[in-house]
C-alpha cells in the first residue's frame, strides 16, 4: 500500500498544525463559529446531536494493521470506546472533545491518517474497488488511479469552496463493486483494442434527494490524461454549477440541466487548454505510484489446500462463512475474506476498540498486514491463504466477527440516522437491528440469499437506500416515524434506483412490512433468482398488493 | 480595507466607483461590469488608469476582448465559501494571459491566502488589522503543494520526478 | 406558550447542555430552567447567545418540552434523543429516559 515519503509526511504535519492554531483562535474568540465552520469541515469535524463528530479518511478503503491499532487507541482515549466504519470507505468517531482533536489528528498522523476534505464542499475520500489488488477479474489496481487523484484534491487550491461536495470512486472492472455510477464522478479502468490503459469516465451520478445514474462524458482517456481532464470537469463545474440552491447544487444537476453534451462540450473546450501541462502524467510518475501497490511477496501455493477442504467438509458452520464471506483470490492458494460487522442485532459498522485490535492483529497474522473497508461497511482481510482460512474464523468468532452474512438480509447498510445525526428525520439503526433479529435464523437468510437492504434516516441518503434491492427511508410524519420502502435498486453495472412501493409505514410495522415483501418473493420467485431477479421479472405490483392489502394503518 | 500587495501592506492607489454614485472618484478607479459596459467611452475618455471588478457570477470570458484596458481586475467573493473566482483568476492568468493585478475583495479571510496566490491573485483586500506576520504565517501552511497551480512553487511530484532522475 | 428550555453544545467538548437559572450550563435537562412566558424566553435567549459571544457554547436555541410528573420530556422526538442519548447506544444514556425512548421499546 501507499507508504508516506517526506512531502506527503510535511503536508499532513503542516495540516495539523494549521488546525491546531485554527481550534485555538476559535477557543479563543478569534473566529467566530461561521468563519471556522468551514474549516473544521475540511478537517472531517462535525458536530452533530451529541458532540463532535470526526471522519478519518481511508483512502480507498485501503489500510494497515499498524493503522488500525492507532485507530483502537484513539477510541480509547479520546473516545469511548468504538468506531463506526462508513458506506465512503471511512471510519468516524462519535464523541472527541473539539480541545482534544489536534492531538487526535497528531497521532492519525503518526501512522500515516488523517481526516483533511473528509466534509465540505471540497473533494471527498476518493473510494474503490475494495478487492482492488487481489482479484482476477481486473483490469488494472484500481488504487493507483484513486491514490494519484488523492494527491492532486488535497488541498486543490481551485476546489476547496465548491458548489457542493464531490466525490470520486474507482473501478477497473466490469463488475463494478465501487457503485462509480453513482458518484460525481465515476472512473472504470479499460484497455483499447491495443492493449493501453485508458479510462470511461463517468459525470453526475449521486443519490441524496434526487438519485441519478452517471451519464459517460468520454468513453475512453489516455492514462495519461487522466489529472488535466478531471481538473477540466471540476472548473467547469466549479464556474456553473448551481449555489442558490443546496439541494441542486452537486454536478449531478448540472448534468440533468445542461444534458451530457453541452457539458462535454465545455469540459473538452477546457481540457484542450490544459491535456499538455504539468497535469499531464509522466510514466515514471505512474509507474512511481504503481510500485506502491506492487503485490506482496506471496507463497508459491496450490489451490484446494486438502487440510482447508477438510475443515468445510467437517465443520458446516465454516463451510457456510466460506461461501457466503469468502472470494477467490487471483494468486493460487490464497483468499479474500470479508469479515462482517453486522452481528445479530448489532450496530452495522461499528468495532469496539478490542476489536480493532484482534482484527490488527489478525491482519498481520493472516492478511500480510492489510485491510480493506468497503462502502458496505464490512472489513476485508485481502491476503489470506485459504490454509489459514479456518484459524482465521475461529479467532473471528470469539469476537463476534465471524457471522456469515455478506450480501445476505442482515447484511444491512444503513446510515447513524437520527441517534446521531442533525440532519436525519428518523432514526435507521434501530430498524435495522430489529430487521436482523427478525432474520437472525442463517438457513432462513440463506434459503432468501442476496439481499442488499439498505436503510437511510433522511433524504440525504448516506444510507444508500435507493440503491438497495429493498431501501428504507425514515421520515417524519407530524413527529412520528415513518418509513417509505423503495424496492429494486442495484448499486453495480446494472444500476438502478430504486422505485417507491407505496405510502410509509409507521415504525411499528415495518418490519413486519419487510418480512411480507421477502414472503412475496419466496411465493413468487423461479428457479435461481435472488430478490433482485424476480422483481425485475414480475414488478412492483404484486409486492404492492401483499404489502398493503394487510395493511390497517397508512400514512396520509 | 488596507491592501496587501504581493504579501506587504501598501498604500492602496485604487477606489472602487460604486454603482450608486454618479460622479467618480478622485483618481485611478475600479468600476464594476456594468458601469463598464454603460460607459465605456466615458471611462477611457479619463484617461486616468482603469480597474473593473467582477462579481462572482460574472467571467473574464464575457469581455476577454477588453481586458487591456484595466491595470487591475478585482474578483469578488461575496462570501468565502463562493469559490468561482478562483477560477476566475486562473482563466484570467492562464486562458486570457492577463498580466495585470488580479485583486481578491470582498470575504477575503487569512486561512484562503495560499489559495488566492496559488490561483493568480497578486492583491488582497484585507481588513485592517491585518499584518504582514499573519500574511506570511498564511503562506507558510504548505510547504510543498500536490498539484500545480499558477504560483511557482514546485509541486511533489516535480521534486519526486527530479530526485529519481537523480 | 407552551414550556421551553434553552439548550446548545459545549464548545470545547461537544456536548448537550441545558442553560440553567443561574446562567450555567447542564447537561442533564432535568436540571435545566423551564420557561413559561416568551419575554422570559427572549431574555433567556440573548443571555444564551452571551455565553456564545463567550465561547462556552455554540448554536443556542429554544427547545420546547413538557413536564409531566415532574419529568421533562422534549416534544420533539429529534430533542428528546438528544436529551437522553442515542436510543442505539443506550450505554451513553443520560438521565431518565422516557418510555419510547428505553432500549426495550426496540423488538422485532
Amino acid at each position: 500500500m501507499y507508504t508516506y515519503d517526506e512531502f506527503d509526511h510535511a503536508l499532513v504535519r503542516e495540516r495539523t498544525e494549521q488546525f491546531r492554531d485554527q481550534v485555538k483562535r476559535r477557543l479563543s474568540g478569534e473566529l467566530t463559529e461561521d468563519a471556522f465552520k468551514p474549516l473544521r469541515l475540511m478537517n472531517g469535524l462535525y458536530l452533530q446531536l451529541h458532540a463532535y463528530m470526526l471522519r478519518v479518511a481511508i483512502p480507498y478503503g485501503t489500510f494497515s494493521s499498524n493503522q488500525l491499532r492507532q485507530l483502537a487507541m484513539i477510541a480509547r482515549k479520546y473516545d469511548r470506546g468504538y468506531g463506526h466504519f462508513t458506506t465512503r470507505q471511512n471510519i468516524q468517531f462519535n464523541w472527541p472533545k473539539l480541545s482534544d482533536v489536534p492531538d487526535i489528528l497528531d497521532d492519525l498522523a503518526a501512522v500515516e491518517m488523517h481526516a483533511i476534505q473528509t466534509s465540505g464542499n471540497c473533494i471527498r475520500n476518493v473510494t474503490a474497488d475494495q478487492f482492488a489488488g487481489v482479484i482476477a477479474d481486473e483490469v488494472d489496481d484500481s488504487r493507483v488511479w484513486a491514490e494519484i487523484v488523492r494527491q492532486w484534491s488535497t488541498f486543490h487550491p481551485e476546489f476547496a469552496y465548491l458548489p457542493r461536495k464531490f466525490k470520486f470512486a474507482f473501478s477497473a472492472s466490469e463488475h463494478d463493486r465501487a457503485a462509480v455510477r453513482f458518484h460525481d464522478i465515476g472512473v472504470i479502468a479499460k484497455r483499447n483494442t491495443e492493449g493501453d490503459l485508458g479510462f470511461q469516465i463517468m459525470v453526475g451520478g449521486g443519490l441524496g434527494r434526487t438519485p441519478m445514474i452517471a451519464k459517460t462524458i468520454r468513453r475512453f482517456l489516455p492514462a495519461q490524461h487522466l489529472l488535466s481532464y478531471i481538473e477540466a470537469i471540476l472548473r467547469v463545474y466549479n464556474l456553473i454549477g448551481r449555489r442558490d440552491n443546496k439541494y441542486k447544487a452537486r454536478i449531478k444537476i448540472l448534468v440533468h440541466e445542461l444534458g451530457i453534451d453541452e457539458l462535454s462540450g465545455l469540459v473538452e473546450a477546457e481540457w484542450e487548454r490544459i491535456r499538455e501541462s504539468d497535469l499531464k502524467l509522466p510514466d515514471s510518475e505512474i509507474q512511481r505510484i504503481r510500485d506502491q501497490f506492487a503485490a506482496p511477496e506471496y507463497e508459491d501455493l496450490n489451490d484446494d489446500d486438502p487440510a482447508f477442504a477438510a475443515h468445510r467438509f467437517e465443520d458446516r458452520d465454516f463451510a457456510r462463512w466460506v461461501s457466503t464471506n469468502v472470494a477467490p483470490h487471483r494468486q493460487a492458494g490464497y483468499a479474500i475474506a470479508t469479515i462482517s460487522l453486522k452481528p445479530e442485532g448489532g450496530v452495522p459498522g461499528d468495532v469496539t476498540a478490542d476489536q480493532m485490535d484482534v482484527l490488527a492483529g489478525l491482519g498481520d497474522q493472516y492478511s500480510l498486514g492489510e485491510l480493506r473497508a468497503t462502502h458496505e461497511q464490512n472489513i476485508v482481510l485481502p491476503n489470506v491463504k485459504q490454509t489459514d482460512l479456518y484459524d482465521l474464523w475461529l479467532a473471528l468468532k470469539a469476537e463476534n466477527l465471524g457471522t456469515a452474512n455478506l450480501g445476505l438480509v442482515s447484511d444491512i447498510i444503513v446510515c447513524p440516522g437520527m441517534d446521531y445525526c442533525g440532519l436525519a428525520t428518523a432514526r435507521s439503526i434501530p430498524v435495522a437491528q430489529r430487521v436482523s433479529r427478525r432474520f437472525a435464523d442463517l438457513d432462513r437468510q440463506l434459503d432468501i440469499g442476496e439481499m442488499k437492504l439498505k436503510i437511510s434516516g433522511c433524504i440525504n441518503a448516506c444510507g444508500h437506500h435507493h440503491i438497495g434491492h429493498i431501501g428504507i427511508l425514515g421520515v417524519d410524519r407530524k413527529g412520528e416515524e415513518f418509513y417509505q420502502i423503495t424496492l429494486g435498486g442495484s448499486a453495480g453495472e446494472d444500476a438502478t434506483v430504486g422505485s417507491i412501493i407505496g405510502p410509509a409505514l409507521p415504525s411499528d410495522e415495518v418490519v413486519d412490512g419487510f418480512e411480507t415483501l421477502i414472503g412475496t418473493y419466496l411465493d413468487l420467485r423461479e428457479e435461481g433468482e435472488r430478490f433482485l431477479d424476480t422483481y425485475r421479472r414480475v414488478g412492483l405490483a404484486p409486492f404492492k398488493a401483499a404489502l398493503y392489502q394487510e395493511k390497517l394503518h397508512v400514512a396520509a | 480595507m488596507s491592501l496587501l500587495k504581493s504579501g506587504k501592506l501598501v498604500d492602496d492607489p485604487w477606489t472602487h466607483w460604486p454603482d450608486d454614485q454618479a460622479e467618480p472618484p478622485e483618481g485611478p478607479v475600479i468600476v464594476t461590469l456594468k458601469r463598464w459596459r454603460e460607459e465605456k467611452p466615458r471611462l477611457l475618455a479619463r484617461g486616468t488608469p482603469l480597474g473593473l471588478k467582477l462579481s462572482s457570477e460574472q467571467t473574464p470570458g464575457e469581455i476577454h476582448e477588453d481586458l487591456h484596458h484595466f491595470d487591475v481586475i478585482a474578483l469578488e467573493f461575496p462570501v468565502f465559501t463562493d469559490g468561482r473566482s478562483y477560477s476566475n483568476a486562473r482563466r484570467l492568468r492562464q486562458r486570457y494571459g492577463y498580466e495585470g493585478e488580479v485583486r481578491a475583495v470582498g470575504e477575503v479571510l487569512r486561512d484562503q491566502y495560499l489559495a488566492f496566490a496559488r490561483c493568480g491573485f497578486d492583491a488582497l483586500e484585507v481588513s485592517d488589522d491585518e499584518t504582514e506576520k499573519g500574511y506570511q504565517a498564511a503562506m507558510s501552511a504548505i510547504s510543498t503543494p500536490f498539484q500545480p497551480a499558477l504560483d511557482q512553487a514546485p509541486t511533489a511530484m516535480s521534486l519526486r520526478q527530479r530526485r529519481m532522475q537523480g | 406558550m407552551t414550556l421551553q428550555m434553552i439548550t446548545a453544545n459545549c464548545l470545547a467538548d461537544g456536548l448537550v447542555v441545558y442553560q440553567a437559572a443561574d446562567d450555567s450550563w447542564c447537561s442533564l435537562i432535568q436540571d435545566a430552567e423551564v420557561i413559561e412566558d416568551e419575554d422570559a424566553l427572549q431574555a433567556r435567549l440573548s443571555q444564551a447567545k452571551a455565553a456564545e459571544g463567550n465561547q462556552a457554547v455554540v448554536g443556542v436555541y429554544e427547545v420546547e418540552v413538557t413536564e409531566d410528573e415532574g419529568c421533562i420530556r422534549p416534544v420533539r422526538l429529534r430533542e428528546r434523543i438528544r436529551a437522553f442519548g442515542p436510543t442505539s447506544h443506550p450505554e451513553f444514556g443520560r438521565g431518565q429516559a422516557p418510555e419510547d425512548l428505553s432500549p426495550t421499546t426496540i423488538s422485532g
